[in-house]
Order: C-alpha cells, then structure tokens, then sequence
C-alpha cells in the first residue's frame, strides 16, 4: 500500500477529545439543565396478555406529575419503509414479555415520577406465557403470539452433495454447543431523548448511533413530516447495537406536548435492560466430515435463535461464520429461530457473529484433534484464501485476510511454544494452563444505506465536516482523516463543526454494523474529492495551467510537473468567487481496483475478519478462571484513524473477557421476570477483572478494494472471538464448556466437581 | 512573588480566601481535603449563589432570591432561611432553597448548579460515573444525598481545568487520544485524581484498586489505567 500523509498516522488525536475529558461535550441529558421533566416508566408483571384495563388517575394527580401517558395515547404506526425500525412501536395494549413498558410519567423530579408510577393501576388478561426456547419448539406448545401459525421459521442453505461429502471424510465428529447466554444491552449512558416543541415543530436530543433513523421514527410515530423534526446528538455514551431506533423518543415527544415542558426521557437501568435489545440465546448441532490430512469435506448443521418477543430471525446469521471462512464443497446449514415471551433480541455488536463464532469454534477443534492437528494448523489448512469467491454468492470479497489474522494471533500469543496437548499443563501454584483462538470472516462492513457528506471550504483554506453523525466510538474521526488527506490539508486543518444534527447535514447512516467508516468515509471521500475539483478551478487560473495538472498536498496546490508553481490552500479559497461546498455519496458494492483475477467494477462483497489468542489459567478448586494474555488480531484493512482502531481493539479484548466469563442475563421459566437486570447483576469486566498490561494487538491491514483508502470496518470483528477463552479452557483441563458464559458453578460442573 | 501569588501559581487558594468566599459554610470541614482546591491557577472563589428552585435563576443574596419568588411564583411560599442549603462546589459556594431530602448530590450537581460534567450511568451506586471528590475521597455522587453534601469540599471535573489549560489525568488522557465514548470518563478521572492526591506515584494494582468501582462499556479501562500511571 502506498504511504499516505494523514490516514493510518500515529498521533493524530480525537477532535472530540478534550469536550470529553473536561465532561463538556454534550450528551442528551446535559441539555436543557434545570428546565426539564423527568419521565420513569411502569413496566408489566406479566410475560404475555392483554390490558383490561388502566388507571392513572390517582398518579396524575401526584403534586409535582405534569404528564402521563399509555397506549391510548399512540397512533397505530406505520412502518416508513426506507428506514428500519427494529421494534414493536411505543406502547401498545398488548403485553409480550416480562417487563414491557405499559405506562409512562413525566414529572418534576425521578422520586415524584417513580412514586407517581407506582399509583397506576393497570388489569392484565393474561395469557399462557412461553418462555423457554426448547419448550417453545417442542410439538404442541402453546403459541407466544409472535407469528400467528407457530413459533418456530425455518430456512435452510444448501451447497453441493452432503452424503457424497460424508462418504469421503475418514472422520466425522459431530456435537451440541449451547445454549449460549442472553447477554443484556449495557451501554454506559442509558437509551435517553430529551424533547420540547416549538409549535408543531419537535427538538430532540437524542443518545444515538444513527441519528436519521431515530428521526424517522420520531416522525412516523408522531405523523409528522420529516423536516419538523430536529434532531440532534452529539455525544453518546456507548452504543452496541440499540441506538438505531427511538420509541422513546415518540414517547418523550407526546410527554413534552401534555405537560407543555420539555422532558427527558432517560431510561433507568432496570428499564433500559428490559426495553432495549440483546443478544439472543444461539445453539447449534454441528456435524464436520475431515480426511485425515485435515481437509474439511462435508458439513451438517442446525442453528437455533431465540427471536424472542420481537421475532427477529438471526439463526441465518448465527452460521455465518462456518459457512464462510472454512472452505467445503458440501454443506448443509438449516437455521431454526424460535419465538418466546422473552425481552427483545436485536443487534449487540452484532447479533449472531459472536455467539456463531463460538458456536463453531468447538467441534473445529475436535475435528482437528480427531485427526491429530493442532487447532490452528486445522484452521490454517481449511481457511478461505484471499484469492477464493465465497462460496455461497460466487461473489469475490473485496479484500480478506483471515488467515493471516490467525497466524498473527498465534504469534502474539506464542502459539509455537505454549500450546499443549489438553489437559496436561500444571501451573506452579496448582492451577490449570490453557491456550486457545478462534476467528473467522465476519458478516460486517457492509456499505449501506444512501448517505452524504458535505465538506465546507472557509475562506481561510481550511475545511469544515457536519458528519451526520453522532460521537459514539470514533468512526466520526475517520471522516476527518478522510478529508484531510483528499484535500492535501494538514489534519488540524480539517475541524468537525455541529455534527449529529439532522438539520445541517445529509444521512449519515449508522454506526453500526461496522459500516460507518468505509461508508461515511466513502461519501466524505468523494465529497472532499468534488471540493477539492472546484478548488482546482479556481487555482488553474492562478497558476496558469489546467485544473488535470494539479496536485494538492502538504497544504498547498501546485501544478504536478512543477511543484514550486504552488499556491497554499487560504490563497486559493479567498480567490474563490462563490463558496466551495463538495458534496459527496457513498459509492457502490463493486471492485475499486484489480484484485486477484478480478476486474475493476466486479460486483463483490465487503467484510471483516478477525482472529483472538488467548491464555488462561484454570483454578480446578475454585472455578476462578483468569486470562493471563490475550491477542486481537484484526484485519482492518487500511488503518484509517489509527489510534480509534487500537481503541476499539484493546476494548473488544475486555468485552470478549466479559462475553466469555460474566454476560448472562437470567430469565426465570415460570414467570418470564428477568432476575438480573443491573450492572451489579450483569456483571461487566473491571479494572480488576483485566490484566491491562497483558493486551496485545495485531492489526492486519489488508488493502480493501471499496472501501475508502482501503479501508474496512472494524467494530464488531473486535468483539467476536471470545471463544478462544472457550477454547484455552478445553486446552486446561481437557474437557469443554458447553455453555456460555463459562462461570465457576460452569467449571466446577464441567470438571466432576459438584 | 508573595507567599500568596506562590500559592496561586500552585493552583492552591488560601485558607482567608477559602474561608471569605464561603461565608456559612463551616470553613474547617473543607479545608485540609487531600485535593486542594481550586487546582486552576488564579481561580478565585466567587460570591456565594443563591438558586431559585423553581427555575434555577441564581441570585446574590437571600434577600433578592425571596423577592423574585414572591414576584415570579406567586403560586408557592417564599423560602425561609432555614430552608438554604449551602454547597461548596469547585471552590464555589451555591446556596440552594428547598432541595429535597431525597435528592441526590448528582441531581442537584447537574440539574440545580448546572454542572453537567458529572454523568448518571445507573443512579443507583452500580457504575461509577457520578464519580466526586469530596472531601479528598472518590464517592458516588448518585448515592450522596445533597443534604449530607453540606459543609463539604466538593471536586466535579468541570473543577480540575479552567477548560483550557488541562492537567494531571485528563492531560494524560488527552495526549494520548484514550477515550472512546467519554461518558464514563469524568467518573474514572475523578477517582484517578483522588488516589493521586492521596498516592502521587501509585502501583498498577493500586491504581487498578482505585477505578475497580467503574464501568467502562467500551471496554477502555486500560486506557484509564495508562493515563493515571503517566500522570
């Protein structure tokens, strides 16, 4: 890859960076200080049912309750179908899971809206709740009421023979894994909309990761029109997948018109827990045909997902990982979701990426070890080659390097000279060794939705962004790199003005799905590109030569035969007759540059891949397992912001510490109540849980051939193989954890000892 | 340089100018703190505040408060003077009428004296981000009633810079582009600065001590850990 002047540079720091240190930049809630309501919500005690009935009387007349409202005060909705709207709408009269937001209050402070919800008075009709997924598939079970006919779909892919595929394997190992825990929705600054009217015109601060969606929805649940609804979000405080949508903030509208205030709905954490999404509960039966030089010949699956309350169907998604990355002529992957009274699935960094690479990771190794092969010498025989279509689509994949994010995973952890047969590493103080990894090609970094950048020339020379976006994980410092090295500017050159505000920016799309850089960044590519032409234009005339000569770098355009004809960017844009405003899109799924045999224009696919190392060491007494050192290898392609992509690194090896060892939301079977819906509860990994100093990463930077620079998305990719930890455990005691998160009661069961 | 202008440079206040500027604070609870305050070179204490409850306008006597109530809420009683709460924020003293006894000191920090900086991740003691000092001591200010919070010294991250000129952790975090989201930040900042004050060069183990009661869901506490080692 060519060297380049601003992207991928070390020391290049976060715009946003010194608003977030001193606390000033602005999340929703810090707006509008001393001049808002406070909205707490009345969540049901029943699983699945009907309201009978609903009186708020006695909590609308609390001193101090200025608005109060349930499903009678929203419309039937309906879905505005260019953008995405996860979930069943804002409140409604029918109850689908344990904890389902049934009432809502706005008043002067959270204690009188607490107390005042606590005055509602509401009648279920309830009906049989279904909360267990296996009970829920079995033949005759009542049905949840998420699909009228059943609560199971089913779907299946099929490539080549499978029973010709079997018949030529010389070992066929074939196992259950799971199920693998609900894992809760934990963002630091809880799901939150601020808002107030201005006549029939709505204000919204929002938390989010996709701020034109959440005003879609604002819109559609209001029925208003789309530029009556001004939104905005600049800081916000983690988002992992549940930031997209804003029924809160439909509620907290219709709050603000009754009580003629503004108000602010900030879920509380019981409430954010149980009405936001999660990651579901996967399993799989996964049978592996291998020749006994480690070729993988034939694959047989079932995947299970719990599409929960919201039905969403990820079980597709839960096989992505083996249908992809492990080259196999035969294959079979059927995928049952499975619908239940159980709080809403959706996107957790990813739906099924995670739990589908655990999934698959266990009978890899045991068909490796069938055939005498050390796990990564099996998966480094069977990966899909850079060169390879995939299988399914015939589609080329714009740059993977999977294989070599394994075998730099291995060398950061030493592979060569720690890994062992299993079970047979005692440590000096008693406890157990293991290594482990697991990876694959991840579905993410798709480019998607229509989006738009503007990059504003000042009359200075310098250049200003409104990404239409919000701050939550860095993607937004992308976008500056981007610009900068188009325009030839220096970085500081390049500012963020106010992003996040649906009013001056176009669509920015999500921050999600490990998209944002690759696609933001291809339309603020192309946005600086078109500046950059008009800017040349201007500087021909100055320079004496035509706009095709010219070159802008290192803060100056000057013609590309001779550099010292140059004139710096501030003498250029104050010759400027009108302003300079490039406009910009995202560009098309298909080949930028010859990859392989491959043509320029080719249609293809864009994804991720990733590898993770890690060692454990195992007290067989206690069940404590502790990660001694753990590596994330991660194909970025090119490194954009390179400090985010290290950020963003180093964060996925403490969340898959906390995938692998703590998330588990517990639902209780007879009554569908979540048990745990805290952080105390739900524990998250802390300072102490993490050995900062034994974190390493590897950034393997494939050249992408669409994306911007190069460049892929890598968001989720650094949260998924949390398996290597499962992986490390079979490693240390010879024996596997089935189920996830892998808990001292797991251990101790897992090894005879209770 | 005087012996007082030495103890600006220093970012320190004297004990006179603590103690004017406080007026019924009892002076000798703050002083002494393990954070000294303010930690801003030249930062002076400013008269005391008294914020009206019921919009949160802020007046420089009792007095002028009483007036505008009576004026502009016609619908409530006045406040007596029994009913002022006195907060010493940052080196600011804030007298605040009718706060409730069930508001916590979070709530009166953000909502009441307009000081934002201190987020709410859980408001109830599970995550750390309401993080003070007080006193010389990280706490959660969720769990903090604000009545209890009266004759404290208290420290939010809006009291550690002048928003310019940054120190200590948050110029370490600074420098080396460590956040992700922020929103936790100020909370792990907070405890960072209390076990500085009390340890100047602590270990990696006492610094993983100090900011165990905080949750990053980024999953960037070894950033935080760095920074606080750098400092």
């Amino acid at each position: 890859m060519a060297e380049l002047s601003v992207i991928g540079k070390k020391g290049l720091k976060d715009p946003t960076g010194f608003g977030k240190t001193t606390g000033s930049l602005d999340y929703a809630g810090d707006n509008l200080l001393g001049k808002k309501l406070i909205a707490r919500s009345l969540l049901s005690n029943i699983a699945h049912g009907k309201i009978k009935s609903i009186d708020t009387s006695k909590a609308e007349a609390l001193p101090g309750v200025k608005a109060v409202v349930t499903y009678k005060d929203f419309p039937v909705l309906e879905v505005p179908v260019f953008y995405f709207f996860l979930e069943r709408t804002v409140l409604r009269d029918t109850i689908m899971f344990w904890g389902e937001e049934v009432a809502v209050v706005a008043a002067v402070d959270e204690e009188t809206a607490a107390q005042a919800v606590e005055l509602i008075n509401v009648e279920y009709t309830p009906e049989t709740a279904v909360i267990d997924a296996d009970e829920a598939m079995a033949p005759g079970a009542p049905l949840c009421g998420v699909w009228p006919e059943s609560n199971v779909k089913t779907t299946e892919i099929v490539r080549g023979d499978i029973e010709a595929g079997f018949a030529q394997a010389d070992v066929t190992v074939e196992e259950t894994v799971g199920w693998l825990a609900r894992w809760q929705h934990q963002e630091i600054e809880p799901l939150t909309a601020l808002a107030y009217w201005i006549g029939d015109h709505l204000y919204v601060w929002t938390s989010s990761q996709n701020p034109f969606n959440q005003r879609a929805n604002v819109a559609a649940g209001l029925k208003i029109p789309l530029n009556k609804v001004h939104l905005i979000s600049h800081g916000s405080g983690s988002g992992h997948g549940d930031k997209h949508t804003c029924e809160y903030g439909v509620i907290a509208a219709v709050l603000a018109k009754k009580a003629g205030m503004p108000v602010l709905y900030q879920k509380s954490r019981v409430e954010h827990i149980l009405n936001s999404t999660r990651q579901h509960l996967a399993k799989a039966d996964i049978k592996i045909g291998v020749k006994n030089d480690g070729t993988i010949v034939a694959i047989d699956s079932t995947w299970y997902g719990d599409a929960a309350a919201s039905g969403q169907m990820w079980a597709g998604g839960l096989s992505f990982g083996m249908r992809t990355t492990w080259k196999c002529p035969n294959a079979r992957f059927k995928h049952v979701d499975i619908a239940t009274n159980t709080p809403r699935v959706g996107y957790w960094r990813c739906v099924a990426d995670p739990p589908g690479s655990a999934l698959q990771n266990q009978p890899l190794d045991m068909a490796a070890e069938a055939v005498g092969m050390d796990p990564l010498a099996f998966r480094l025989k069977n990966v899909l080659p850079p060169d390879m279509v995939d299988q399914d689509s015939k589609l080329p994949i714009a740059g993977q390097a999977v294989g070599e994010c394994f075998r730099k995973a291995a060398e950061g952890i030493g592979w060569a000279t720690k890994w062992h047969a299993p079970g047979t590493r005692t440590l000096p103080d008693g406890r157990l060794h293991g290594i482990g990894i697991g990876g694959m090609i991840d579905s993410h970094g798709s480019l998607a939705t229509p989006v738009g950048g503007i990059v504003l020339l000042t009359r200075d020379g310098k250049a200003l962004i409104t990404p239409g976006q919000s701050h939550c994980a860095g993607s937004i410092v992308a976008m500056v790199h981007i610009v900068a090295e188009t325009l030839g500017m220096s970085y500081d050159d390049v500012q963020l003005g106010d992003w996040g505000n649906t009013d001056v920016a176009p669509d920015g799309g999500m921050e999600g799905g490990s998209t944002r850089t690759i696609t933001l960044g291809a339309a603020f590519q192309m946005a600086a590109e078109d500046a950059r032409t008009q800017a040349f234009e201007v500087a021909a005339a100055m320079l004496g030569v035509t706009p095709d000569k010219l070159t802008a770098k290192d803060g100056k355009i000057f013609e590309t035969a001779n550099p010292a004809n140059s004139k710096t960017w501030a003498e250029v844009a104050g010759r400027a007759a009108n302003p300079i405003v490039g406009r910009g899109y995202n560009w098309s799924k298909k080949l930028r540059r010859p990859l392989f045999d491959w043509p320029v224009g080719a249609a293809c696919l864009t994804q991720g891949g990733e590898a993770t190392a890690a060692e454990i060491a195992v007290d067989p007494e206690t069940g404590e397992i502790e990660v001694l050192e753990m590596v994330n290898a991660i194909d970025t392609g090119r490194a954009v912001y390179l400090r985010g992509c290290e950020k963003q690194m180093y964060g996925g090896l403490e969340i898959m510490q906390g995938q692998a060892l703590l998330y588990e939301q517990v639902v209780e079977k007879s009554t569908g109540a979540t048990l745990n819906p805290s952080f105390l509860d739900h524990r998250m990994p802390t300072s102490l849980d993490i050995h900062q100093d034994k974190l390493k990463l590897a950034i393997v930077e494939s050249d992408d051939a669409v994306g911007p620079y190069g460049a892929h998305g890598i968001g989720e990719p650094c949260v998924n193989a949390f398996c290597s930890i499962g992986a490390a455990f079979y490693n240390a005691t010879g024996k596997w954890v089935k189920e996830y998160p892998i808990t001292p009661f797991r251990v101790l069961k897992t090894l005879g000892k209770i | 340089m005087t012996e007082e202008e030495k103890k600006k440079e220093a970012g320190e206040i004297s004990r006179r100018q603590f103690l004017a500027g406080a007026g019924l604070v009892v002076g000798g609870a703050a002083i002494g703190a393990a954070i000294t305050y303010p930690l801003v070179p030249g930062k002076e204490v400013e008269v005391p505040k008294y914020v009206c409850p019921y919009d949160s306008l802020e007046f420089t006597t009792f007095d002028a408060l009483v007036a505008h109530v009576a004026a502009v809420h016609p619908e409530v009683t006045p406040p007596t003077v029994e009913a002022v709460t006195t907060l010493t924020v940052n080196g600011k003293v804030y007298k605040l009428v009718d706060v409730k006894p069930s508001w916590s000191l979070a709530w009166v920090l953000r909502e009441k004296l307009g000081l934002p900086g201190t987020k709410t991740g859980c408001n109830r003691g599970d995550c750390g981000t309401c993080t003070v000092v007080m006193n010389g001591k990280a706490v959660y200010s969720c769990l903090v009633l604000a009545v209890e919070a009266e004759g404290a010294n208290i420290v939010t991250i809006e009291g550690l810079s002048d928003g310019i000129t940054l120190t200590g952790i948050q110029k370490a975090m600074y420098d080396e582009d460590s956040e992700q989201c922020g929103f936790c930040s100020p909370g792990f900042i907070m405890a960072g600065q209390a076990l500085l004050a009390a340890k100047p060069k602590p270990t990696l183990d006492e610094v993983r001590e100090a900011l165990s009661g905080h949750i990053c869901t980024c999953g960037n506490t070894k950033m935080f850990v760095d920074a606080v080692l750098k400092v």
